[in-house]
């Protein structure tokens, strides 16, 4: 029998099944995946990641290092996940991640044969040559970290933030201790806990408080903090980070049968208490990884929580005093054979005296400098160590066992402390790196302060809110003596670190190689850095290496602490932006596209209809047949995206004059301009037209991709560099929605319209801008023109643009009225000649290069850029400059960026280009040195290695003299 | 299908002898049922769209303002982050030149004519800018109000530290925002751009769909109101 059935922590009246590995087990509710497969008596859980070890169980909690497992199964699939944090429930279906064909029987283990050809660094030296691409697939294999699974679809994560005043991160005697003497302030106190219950050792350590059972005061406390509307308890929750401002991030798990995984917190706490608590390290001795090797502690947690007894024959190998609780639980049980080897020759003390007492026999002075077993320990070996612990060989002799119980002393966790900034120091009575100078909004206190010892713990809790602390009894002081490693035996064989296969020796080469810093040393051997980050292993390999290097400990110093402490899973950083969710997308204002064929497009972060398919039509045929709508009747376009920005104020005009290209003071009350607006190096940065609605108001419309930047731009250049204009720039962007109507037959289906403003063609011509309403509704009538053919751009409120969208629609329905879509709109604009900024432009383009030398000479003013174009390079004659030209072969489709050769190289690339409905051939734009003076000119276009020739012209293909556009 | 839905009947127009009939159109208008706004009642929060509203930003000095804003609708100016309230007329603060008035929907002939700047006064950068479709108005109520914003909005919306009169510009997600308690304080009013109101509604929805997990509880300063009505 390996079962306590009375044990707390399990229901044994109620079973669950699950599987691991394939074979069917039965563990007890209440159990985690751990302490089911330790009651079934399974040895073996995983294998090493290098030299595939046979790997038991090591610990109980979330510093366990061997039992990594994947989780299978129709409801629930995680990769890398540690069975002491999975709870056990039926159906739970886990296998070992790093093993072919089985766990007990792994093909990888005769890499252990050859371990000595991999020694340290071994990657970068062995697999230099030819390349190491050769044979990444295959180390990929070998070391793997279980296979990446897709999440089961219906896996939500959530995400939340919180606040608090004071944060407690650990719900052990400390933390609980903490938390009951700060509350009743009516100040909101966070608690988590990486437990499934609060507690912490107080869950399983057989310790009395005020006299009687510590579970009693846990009970008690438990209830005094639910009831607490101030308090808010988090289980099953760690803390993975710390940052800035006292902000800490925290990961929720929720079980295995909640359709939610996991919340992931983040915490901003006026003060922050850490009461993390202490990992238990291991001894570091030849073969120290066998399965039934496990932390004494941990020996005790599945013992007294959840009844398991993980061994008849045990040996407590220890160099301090607590882990004889371990030797004195156990030996409690009928049964159960226990010795005591302590590597301390002078041992003693309370937990000693008890020990002895108890009949249990303890060998002082010994050290363990073998073992044996292949898939569980069978026997150790113990030698009489002398004064510096080199063990006495001649003088051994074997112990048969079938649990080694070991306790290399224990290390606070420190983590949050290091990454808030506080510093650490080196604590030579208690053997452990502890907090060192205080900070302003943190505390440490409990184990993960250095102090082991309950009394002390309950006592450091209390003190925070000046309460008097419960008495926690067996004050007997924390002993301890440094024994870091086995010295004169084999150092191949003795692991520091379990999950990457760091030994002793490994560490001595890479001391011996140079790398004597301990983040030099940690990349070298990888000690540290698998997914437990070290949790067992980094104090015993900065230890050692002080050794090697004879600095004292303090000096090694740590590697850096990084978040997050606990793996997490990606799912949980994504929390609800998947899917649907996962682009933030901007709607137009009218609704009717999407539902009359209106195929939506990511353009600048907005979705807008790339085309309107009809029945039976294909993506090529609608963009053919819109764009000969235009250029034949009349077409309805949602330009609703483009900026808008209000410039209202005194100085408007002066503002404007200095932004823009373009002389603005001189424009009267209702007319528009097409602008350019430059950076400081005179580059085109955006384009757009400015109009005047009053003699103090302008607007500005932008284009959709450069709405954001120019409205910073100009903002940044009124607050920072002119802050005595008196201008306010407000960007309406929304507020008004944008149809523009355009083609032969735009005038007529507007005449169909009530319109309350003068807009015939002499009232309103072609860049003038009118005030009224359409239909009862305020409008802003532009005319302008991206197509090429007469315009009117009917701004009106958003909330009214779908009705009036689907009012111009039926008006123009016997006029041939069709929606257009972005990708016709672009051939349209291409025919005309109408560059894009970013597109037909690029980081190095000014307007000198697309011709606009004359607006800048007829300047006056100062503005933007100007500076920068009064240079010699900008004038260089052979700068690229935007130019159109024309296929040969009307057959031909000529794609964007298409490079231009002459007979000395590249002479420039395409940078707009369409098969014309209009014109029956290939025609665009494009950048070419020295373009102008090449109109009229042939050039080869280069198309995936064939030459094709093209002509050279004015960038404006269709309509030249401009009668379309001013109908 | 919604279409046809999500419209409030605004003006009736005599053209030419045939009626011509145009509409309002909320950004939400996919979520009407029923010809009702759109509105979503999830485990402790009630989320529910408040349309149409008429919203003015006020640009300009603050002493310009706050003789027009007391004088002709008896509204104080607001101090830094605040809410100045009165009768259905609120007066958010968004930054030392900027505010924006908010009112019930159709208010907007007479919110025009108490923002106008008195006869004879002509301030050089004071501006009046109708934004009334700019914004969309999104309330949250509920015992779980606070806690579904802060599944995405880093700001603490307790009582102490957001109280009644507080209004704020910041992120949920990735939406810019603004955020005040309803003139009640018991909710808070959300307003995105337009363009964003529909990722919003996605992004609420989603997100209070985490409460019908059990894991996730509100606690909340505020009891679950008994009944939640809406009126437009």
């Amino acid at each position: 029998v390996r079962r306590v059935h009375d044990a707390p922590g399990i229901d044994a009246s109620r079973p669950v099944r699950f599987s691991f590995n394939g074979h069917s087990y039965s563990g007890f509710k209440g159990d985690t995946l751990a302490s089911a497969l330790l009651a079934n008596g399974v040895d073996v859980v995983s294998r090493s990641l290098k030299f595939h070890r046979p790997r038991g169980l090591l610990a109980a909690g979330e510093e366990e290092a061997h039992a990594i497992v994947a989780l299978q199964g129709d409801a629930v699939r995680a990769q890398n996940v540690m069975a002491t944090e999975v709870d056990l429930f039926d159906g739970l279906s886990a296998v070992t991640q790093n093993a072919w064909p089985s766990a007990r029987f792994d093909i990888g283990a005769i890499l252990g044969g050859v371990r000595s050809l991999m020694p340290p660094g071994f990657y970068y030296k062995t697999f230099m040559w030819p390349n190491w691409r050769w044979y990444e697939p295959v180390m990929r294999r070998i070391a793997g970290l279980g296979k990446l699974a897709f999440a089961v679809p219906q896996d939500k994560y959530a995400k939340r933030y919180a606040h608090c005043e004071t944060l407690i991160i650990g719900a052990g005697p400390a933390g609980l201790a903490a938390a009951l003497s700060l509350r009743g302030r009516g100040e909101r106190i966070v608690i988590l806990d990486a437990g499934p219950e609060l507690g912490g050792s107080l869950r399983w350590e057989r310790d009395v408080i005020d006299g009687s059972p510590a579970r009693d005061w846990l009970g008690r406390a438990q209830d005094a903090l639910e009831r607490d509307v101030h308090v808010r308890l988090l289980r099953n929750t760690t803390a993975l980070g710390c940052y800035d401002g006292n902000m800490v991030s925290a990961l929720e798990r929720f079980s295995y049968g909640s359709q939610l995984r996991s919340c992931l917190w983040r915490i901003r706490a006026g003060r922050i208490v850490l009461a993390t608590g202490a990992h238990e390290r291991p001894m570091v001795f030849p073969d120290n990884d066998r399965p039934g090797i496990m932390l004494a502690a941990s020996v005790r947690q599945y013992l007294n929580q959840y009844g398991v007894i993980a061994g008849r024959r045990v040996i407590v190998y220890t160099n301090n005093d607590l882990a004889y609780r371990t030797a004195l639980d156990l030996g409690a049980h009928r049964g159960v054979n226990t010795v005591v080897v302590d590597v301390r020759a002078d041992a003693d003390g309370y937990w000693i005296q008890q020990v002895r007492d108890a009949g249990i026999d303890v060998l002082r002075g010994h050290a363990i400098v073998a073992t044996a077993g292949r898939h569980r320990v069978r026997n150790v070996t113990v030698a009489a160590i002398d004064r510096n612990g080199s063990p006495e060989l001649c003088d051994s002799r074997c112990i048969k066992c079938d649990l080694l119980a070991m306790s290399g002393g224990w290390s606070p966790e420190v983590h949050l402390w290091s990454q808030s900034g506080g510093s650490l120091k080196y604590c030579e009575q208690r053997v452990c790196i502890v907090p060192d100078q205080p900070l302003p909004a943190m505390q440490c206190i409990g184990a993960a302060n250095g102090s082991f010892v309950l009394a002390r713990c309950l006592a450091e809790g209390a003190q925070l809110g000046n309460g008097a602390p419960a008495k926690g009894e067996v004050a007997a002081e924390y002993a301890t003596q440094p024994f870091w490693y086995t010295p004169r035996v084999a150092a191949d064989r003795q692991w520091v670190d379990f999950l990457h296969d760091v030994t002793l020796q490994e560490i001595e080469i890479a001391v011996r190689e140079g790398f004597t810093s301990v983040e030099h040393l940690k990349r070298y051997t990888t000690v540290g850095m698998s997914i437990d980050q070290g949790k067992t292993s980094n104090v015993n390999a900065l230890a050692i290496l002080g050794t090697m290097t004879s600095q004292p400990i303090g000096q090694v110093g740590t590697t850096r602490f990084r978040p997050p402490y606990a793996p997490v899973a990606i799912g949980a950083l994504a929390g609800n932006r998947v899917d649907a969710l996962a682009t933030r997308y901007r709607r137009l204002p009218v609704a009717w596209h999407e539902t009359n064929g209106g195929v939506l497009e990511d353009h600048s972060g907005w979705l807008r209809p790339a085309f309107y398919r009809r029945p039976g039509e294909s993506e090529e045929e609608a963009i053919r047949r819109e764009v000969q709508t235009a250029r034949n009747a009349v077409v309805l376009f949602d330009s609703s995206s483009l900026g808008k920005i209000e410039v209202r104020g005194r100085d408007a005009a002066t503002l404007l004059t200095r932004c823009y290209v373009n002389n603005v003071k001189s424009l009267q009350v209702g007319r528009v301009r097409y602008g350019l607006m430059l950076n400081d190096q005179g580059v085109i940065v955006d384009d757009g037209v400015f109009a005047r609605l009053a003699a103090d108001e302008y607007i500005v419309i932008t284009s959709s991709s450069g709405a954001l930047d120019t409205a910073y731009r100009l903002e940044e250049y009124l607050q920072c560099e002119w802050n005595n204009l008196q201008v306010n720039l407000t960007v309406v962007t929304n507020q008004w929605a944008t149809l523009a109507l355009s083609g032969p037959q735009a005038r007529a289906v507007l005449q169909g319209c009530s319109l309350d403003l003068a807009w015939a063609s002499s009232d309103l011509p072609h860049l003038h801008v009118g005030c009224g309403t359409i239909e009862g509704i305020p409008l802003r009538l532009f005319r302008v023109s991206f197509t090429g053919e007469t315009c009117f751009e009917l701004n009106v409120p958003a909330d009214s643009a779908d009705a009036l969208w689907r009012h111009l629609m039926e008006v123009g329905s016997d006029r041939g009225i069709a929606p257009l879509g972005m990708e016709a709109l672009d051939i349209l604009r291409i025919e005309k000649g109408f560059l894009e900024v970013g597109v037909d432009t690029d980081t190095d383009t000014t307007p000198l290069d697309v011709g606009w030398a004359n607006h800048i000479a007829k300047k006056s003013d100062d503005f933007l850029g100007r500076r920068s174009l009064a240079l010699l390079a900008p004038r260089h004659p052979d700068r690229h400059q935007l130019v159109g030209f024309t296929a040969e072969d009307p057959e031909l489709t000529i794609p964007a960026g298409t490079h231009l050769l002459a007979d000395d190289g590249v002479q420039g690339h395409i940078t707009s280009s369409c098969q014309s409905p209009t014109l029956g051939r290939c025609v665009g734009m494009a950048l070419v040195r020295s373009g102008r003076t090449r109109l009229g000119s042939r050039i080869e276009a280069d198309i995936e290695g064939r030459r094709h020739v093209v002509r050279l012209g004015p960038c404006a293909h269709y309509d030249l003299e401009g009668r379309q556009l001013h109908g | 299908m919604w279409l046809g839905l999500g419209r409030a009947r605004i003006t009736i127009l005599k053209v030419d002898n045939f009626m011509v009939e145009l509409s309002r159109t909320s950004p939400l208008c996919r979520y009407w049922q029923r010809g009702k706004p759109a509105t979503l009642s999830l485990g402790p929060v009630v989320i529910s769209e408040r349309p149409f509203l008429v919203k003015r930003l006020l640009r300009g000095s603050s002493t310009d303002w706050q003789h027009v804003l007391q004088v002709q609708l008896g509204l104080g100016l607001p101090e830094r982050n605040a809410v100045s309230t009165r009768s259905g007329l609120q007066c958010l603060w968004l930054r030392p030149d900027e505010w924006l008035v908010i009112a019930a929907p159709g208010s907007s002939r007479t919110l025009l004519e108490g923002l106008a700047l008195p006869a004879g006064v002509s301030a050089p950068t004071c501006a009046v800018i109708d934004v009334s479709d700019q914004f969309q108005c999104v309330q949250i109520r509920g015992a779980g109000a606070a806690e579904l914003l802060n599944f995405g909005c880093s700001l603490d919306f307790s009582d102490h530290a957001f109280p009644a009169d507080r209004c704020c510009r910041t992120r949920i997600e990735e939406i810019p925002v603004i955020i005040t308690r309803t003139e009640d304080t018991r909710g808070f009013d959300v307003l995105p751009e337009r363009a964003l109101a529909d990722y919003l509604w996605r992004w609420l929805s989603a997100a209070a769909g985490n409460f019908v997990h059990q894991a996730i509880q509100a606690v909340s300063e505020h009891p679950l109101e008994p009944a939640l009505e809406e009126t437009i």
